[in-house]
């Protein structure tokens, strides 16, 4: 099952490379990179992560619609 | 937390010197002394050849730990990274998918048991390499399948 991200976008936003981000969040730059072509589905955990860290909610980062219909 | 992994880190490294300077002691040993003074039997040149390249390996590998683990030591960052990349939930699912903990111990087991075979049957030796050899190459093409498809 493939969730849908706006991680890219948020880095954009903030001006952030994968591997600040990756540090941030304690993971690396190659699981970023993963999730962000939607080859990975984060943890719960990792999605917290992110997602606290751009002081959003999960599902503001991840789009879940896909699970739900 | 970090300051366990740090400590965890200058273990490894202490580990990794002592089987540096073992791997050296092994292949000195191995060559000046075993083969030429104090062999009282004819000596399998392609036991001892193998030996020597496998210490060496082993020799290789703990050095680049070595240096890895002193840089990580001494820049945060660096150590933070390599605690990332320890602890990484995708690298670990890489790993297990690639049935790679267990396969790497039972090709080293198998590599062991083929040198010492090697002092008593030399086919048994070259079949022990093979089965650890194809076995090792199976899980490291695994690994780098998931490494690109997950």
């Amino acid at each position: 099952m493939k969730v849908k991200t706006c991680i890219k976008e948020l880095r954009k936003q903030h001006k952030l490379s994968q591997e600040e981000l990756a540090l941030a969040v304690g993971t690396t730059r190659q699981t970023i990179t993963s999730i962000e072509v939607e080859k990975y589905t984060a943890s719960l955990v990792l999605a917290y992560k992110i997602a606290h860290y751009f002081n959003l909610s999960i599902e503001e980062v991840f789009d879940f619609t896909d699970i739900e219909s | 937390m970090m300051e366990k992994f740090r400590k965890k880190i200058v273990i490894s490294t202490i580990i990794s010197g002592i089987i540096n300077l073992a791997a050296v002691g092994l292949c000195i040993f191995d060559h000046l002394i075993i083969s030429e003074k104090i062999s009282f039997q004819p000596v399998n040149e392609m036991l001892l050849s193998f030996q020597t390249g496998l210490v060496l390996g082993i020799g290789m590998v703990a050095l680049m730990y070595t240096i890895k683990n002193r840089k990580a030591l001494r820049d945060p960052k660096e150590l933070q990274i390599l605690y990332n990349k320890e602890h990484d939930e995708r690298q670990q699912l890489i790993i297990q998918k690639a049935g790679m903990p267990m396969m790497a111990y039972t090709s080293g087991a198998m590599v062991i048991a083929g040198v010492i075979a090697g002092y008593y049957n030399t086919i048994v030796f070259y079949t022990l390499i093979a089965a650890a050899m194809a076995q090792l190459l199976v899980g490291l093409s695994l690994k780098l399948y998931y490494s690109r498809t997950i």
